[in-house]
């Protein structure tokens, strides 16, 4: 159920996976996508929680360390793979969009 | 003034929305949310307060845990640190509370949040409802085809209308619930692909309105049987009432809260809690029948009845009260003392079904030689069920039989039908209408112009 889930990533699953680019707590994931969105993207404490279960369940993350209940975590190959598609995926629509509306608004191709 | 307050909320288990809107509006008011029970939900006084609160689900919990698993504890200090404060959970279900103006929603993603209340559903409500769709299907064939072969029997029941109803309310109410969820669940996951939050369909007005449909007909019950029954019937229905809508309850509960505070493993609490509602039930049920068979009003001895003894049995000599006996029928009745009179049947607020029966004692001489009388009357109570009655009693006479319409005007009624046999020859029983009741009567000898005329001054009403 998870990879079909994870087959296209939501903002918030992007943006999660991104910061376990490095190890880091769980909670602070809910700080670190703020800061790194200019404040742009939050996610819910909920939302998160649910988020690092099942990527934990798909083998996208592993759990590096456990302190009581806090718990720190780190992206695997295969979320570093998925984050990738989901790069490409982006870029694929960018270029989609400056080829249409690049000129106009002044997004020239390179 | 009253510090606690219960309420009974009637939103759909997956209505967030609806439960949320309602948890700001009771704070609002001065009421925080404090405890989930079975007995309805339990609010606290607190000043007046502009809340935000967020209703998820845990799908990993139960209601037999002993208390937070460690991943809901985990869960709970991810809201902590976006000032969701944990307020209550029942279960799945956990309530957060936040006093900040804008707050961040505790969940912002609607693909996780739709999947997360499906996963929930399908571990525990969904089963559930359809466990209980399933058998007031079955209760509710079981109504129709009791209506449809002996409606009679039904209608004249103290319980079987109520009960029947009862169930049909039941079947729309799980039908109402798991239908909404899933049309609902199918336009979230629809949004969710969009990147957008749908609000749950609150039916709450509809669970409510089905909910109060059941009263009445529970009080129809109560009062059919507190009214017509004998003294005896009505204590135990009583007694078997109470048990089952608030004893029963009370005692499972108390055995799961019992195993929850001595900390026994999920499972564990599971089994002994349904165990013991399978027992209890089951003693219930067994209770209510020995207290019934051992009732007065079944046959069973009054105190200082008389009783005779034949073929090594004691037998009770019963005198009821009957409309219409042998005595009014014959010129030279046999001496009365030979005779039983036996007068049984059900009664309800739209029908009653009364057997009569005169019959010789067994140890009356020649008692095979003596002459008895049996008849039913059908006291119609609700006139639109008239012809009902008599279409079910006219259609099933049995044995290759059939009712032929013969002179009613000696009998006084307004029809009258006798019984003619497979051997197309006349039986001495007949079916006679009168304005509020229909009576079945057979005789041992062929009727006379003035016995006929008896009957219907008798059972005519």
């Amino acid at each position: 159920m998870p990879r079909e889930k994870f087959r296209t990533l939501t903002e918030q699953m992007f943006y999660t996976l991104l910061c376990l680019k490095e190890e880091c707590y769980g909670m602070d994931i809910l700080d670190r996508v703020p800061a790194m969105t200019g404040q742009r993207v939050s996610i819910g404490s909920g939302t998160l929680y649910t988020l690092l279960e099942q990527f934990l369940e798909a083998g996208m993350i592993r759990e590096t360390k456990v302190d009581g209940r806090k718990r720190s975590y780190l992206l695997t190959d295969r979320g570093q793979e998925r984050l990738d598609r989901e790069y490409e995926r982006i870029c694929a629509q960018a270029l989609d969009y400056r080829k249409v509306f690049g000129k106009e608004c002044g997004l020239d191709e390179e | 003034m009253k510090n606690k307050k219960r309420c009974f909320e009637t939103c759909s288990f997956y209505d967030y929305t609806g439960m949320e809107a309602r948890l700001e509006k009771m704070a609002a008011e001065g009421w925080m949310i404090e405890r989930i029970s079975s007995f309805g939900w339990v609010y606290r006084r607190i000043e007046p307060a502009r809340l935000h609160f967020a209703v998820t689900f845990y799908p990993k919990a139960s209601g037999f845990d002993p208390g937070l698993t460690e991943g809901q504890r985990a869960f709970q200090d991810y809201c902590r640190h976006t000032g969701w404060q944990p307020t209550c959970t029942s279960a799945q279900m956990q309530i957060f509370c936040h006093e900040g103006e804008h707050p961040i929603p505790l969940e912002t993603d609607p693909t996780v949040k739709a999947d997360t209340i499906h996963r929930a559903a399908k571990r525990s409500f969904l089963p559930a409802y359809f466990l209980l769709l399933a058998v007031a299907v079955l209760q509710c064939a079981l109504f129709f085809i009791g209506i449809r072969n002996d409606p009679i029997r039904i209608l004249s029941s103290p319980s079987a209308p109520c009960t029947g109803v009862a169930w049909i309310i039941l079947f729309f109410l799980c039908a109402s619930e798991i239908t909404g969820y899933y049309r609902w669940h199918a336009r979230a996951v629809k949004a969710a692909a969009r990147g957008e939050f749908i609000n749950t369909n609150g039916r709450s007005w509809r669970l409510r309105i089905l909910l109060f449909l059941i009263v009445p007909f529970v009080l129809y019950w109560l009062a059919a049987v507190l009214t017509t029954a004998p003294v005896s019937i009505r204590v135990i229905t009583v007694f078997a009432f109470l048990y089952y809508a608030v004893a029963l309850n009370a005692v499972i509960l108390t055995i799961r809260e019992f195993l929850k505070r001595r900390k026994a493993p999920r499972n564990v609490n599971r089994t002994v809690t349904l165990l013991s509602a399978v027992f209890l039930t089951l003693f219930l049920a067994g209770a209510i029948l020995f207290a019934v068979l051992h009732s007065e009003g079944f046959g069973q001895e009054e105190a200082g009845q008389e009783t005779y003894e034949y073929n090594g049995r004691i037998w009770t000599v019963r005198q009821d009260e009957l409309p219409l006996t042998l005595e009014d029928l014959l010129e030279a009745p046999p001496a009365s003392n030979l005779y039983i009179r036996e007068h049984s049947g059900n009664e309800s607020l739209l029908l009653g079904q009364y057997d009569m029966r005169q019959h010789p004692r067994f140890d009356a001489e020649n008692f095979s030689e003596l002459p008895d009388l049996d008849y039913t009357i059908t006291q119609i109570k609700f006139p639109a069920l008239y012809q009902l009655c008599l279409r079910s009693l006219l259609g099933d006479p049995g044995m290759d039989s059939v009712w032929l319409e013969s002179d009613a005007a000696p009998w006084g009624a307004r029809e009258a039908y006798q019984l003619y046999g497979s051997d197309s020859r006349a039986r001495n029983r007949y079916l006679l209408c009168y304005p509020n009741r229909i009576v079945e009567i057979g005789f041992g000898w062929e009727p006379a112009p003035d016995q006929m005329r008896a009957v219907g001054q008798k059972c005519g009403g």
